[in-house]
């Protein structure tokens, strides 16, 4: 399991503890002091790194993250801060 | 019409569980509800995406009497002294309040600014959540929104111990910890440090007339019903282990 810390400027802090296996994502959890709403939805976020292969598309991720949250409001950080900070605790 | 319940003190779980329990009244019609409240004993709360061992000192709480709670909110780690601060929660339908929340918090936000200001301190909303003076913080809040419900809940800072709030509170790194704690005492301050003259009780009184203004409003009490449905979500969800260790 490795895990990284990443303050987004002008924004919140988000931590990623990330379990790689065989080259891919096992799992992921993202936590800091973000605001999701609805907070359900950070399952999604979650679960959408699940099986990905290591290097992250992080164009690709982000497209993907931004239409998972399309219907949600991420305030203190973006899509693109949740997948650089994914890309971090996964060594990139 | 709202519903406004001066100041009491709660312990930390039944503090958020009114919370909830407002929350499901005012789903079915009961009017919108503000509370001000304290933390009888101090207490911890860390924000719902939060990694619990990441924040909190669960030795040095343990040791202290102080207790942890986790919010429903997101936003971050908040050491809420019994005496150094008012808290409120602002319990509505979401519709009286704008759909994007960033404007949101500013409206409500507003309330803190404007009760600061009328007490001779020229504080500012600072998105996203925050009220400063100088680009220090006196307040902050959080929200959240489910089935149809507004809640916004926030600390006003009356008076703060940096130095007892960071031994409670885990910093990103531990050497780092001497300097985050003079970092953060700049960028913290007190309605006290600003004006010790202030009484905490002014204060309340200020916050009480800033929320109230503009509103039709009734002075209320928390109902038999909800107290026992508080005491019931504080003991399934708040008090649990698993809910606050859950991340």
């Amino acid at each position: 399991m490795a895990e990284t810390i990443y303050k987004v400027h002008g924004g919140k802090m988000l931590r990623a503890k990330v379990c790689v296996e065989d080259g891919k994502i096992k799992d992921a959890m993202i936590t800091g002091d973000f605001f999701l709403h609805p907070e359900e939805d950070i399952s999604k976020i979650e679960k959408l790194f699940a099986g990905r292969p290591i290097p992250l598309d992080s164009k690709a991720c982000v497209e993907a993250l931004s239409l998972e949250l399309s219907e949600s409001q991420l305030i203190g950080a973006s899509t693109q801060d949740i997948v650089t900070v994914v890309s971090m605790a996964c060594g990139e | 019409m709202w519903r406004i319940i001066p100041e009491k003190d709660f312990c930390a779980a039944m503090n958020m569980a009114l919370d909830e329990a407002i929350m499901e009244r005012v789903r079915l019609g009961a009017d919108p509800t503000i509370r001000f409240y304290s933390w009888n004993p101090s207490a911890v709360s860390i924000g719902y995406f939060q990694g619990y061992e990441n924040e909190v000192n669960e030795e040095a709480c343990r040791s202290s009497g102080t207790e942890i709670v986790r919010r429903i909110t997101g936003g971050g780690a908040v050491y809420h002294d019994r005496k150094g601060e008012i808290t409120y929660s602002l319990i509505a339908p979401e519709q009286i309040y704008p759909s994007e929340i960033a404007a949101s918090y500013e409206v409500i936000c507003g309330h803190i600014v404007e009760a600061l200001t009328s007490i001779g301190i020229a504080a500012r909303f600072s998105p996203i959540n925050d009220v400063v003076i100088n680009e220090r913080k006196l307040s902050g809040s959080a929200q959240t929104r489910k089935k149809g419900v507004l809640l916004q809940h926030g600390t006003i800072l009356y008076s703060v111990d940096v130095e007892k709030m960071f031994s409670l509170l885990r910093v990103p790194d531990e050497k780092m910890r001497d300097k985050l704690v003079k970092s953060v005492m700049k960028r913290v301050s007190s309605v006290k440090e600003q004006n010790p003259r202030i009484s905490r009780g002014e204060l309340g009184q200020a916050l009480f007339h800033a929320f109230t203004k503009g509103k039709k409003w009734r002075r209320g009490d928390y109902l038999p019903e909800e107290l026992s449905r508080a005491l019931e979500i504080a003991r399934i969800r708040y008090s649990e282990r698993g809910w606050t260790t859950q991340r």
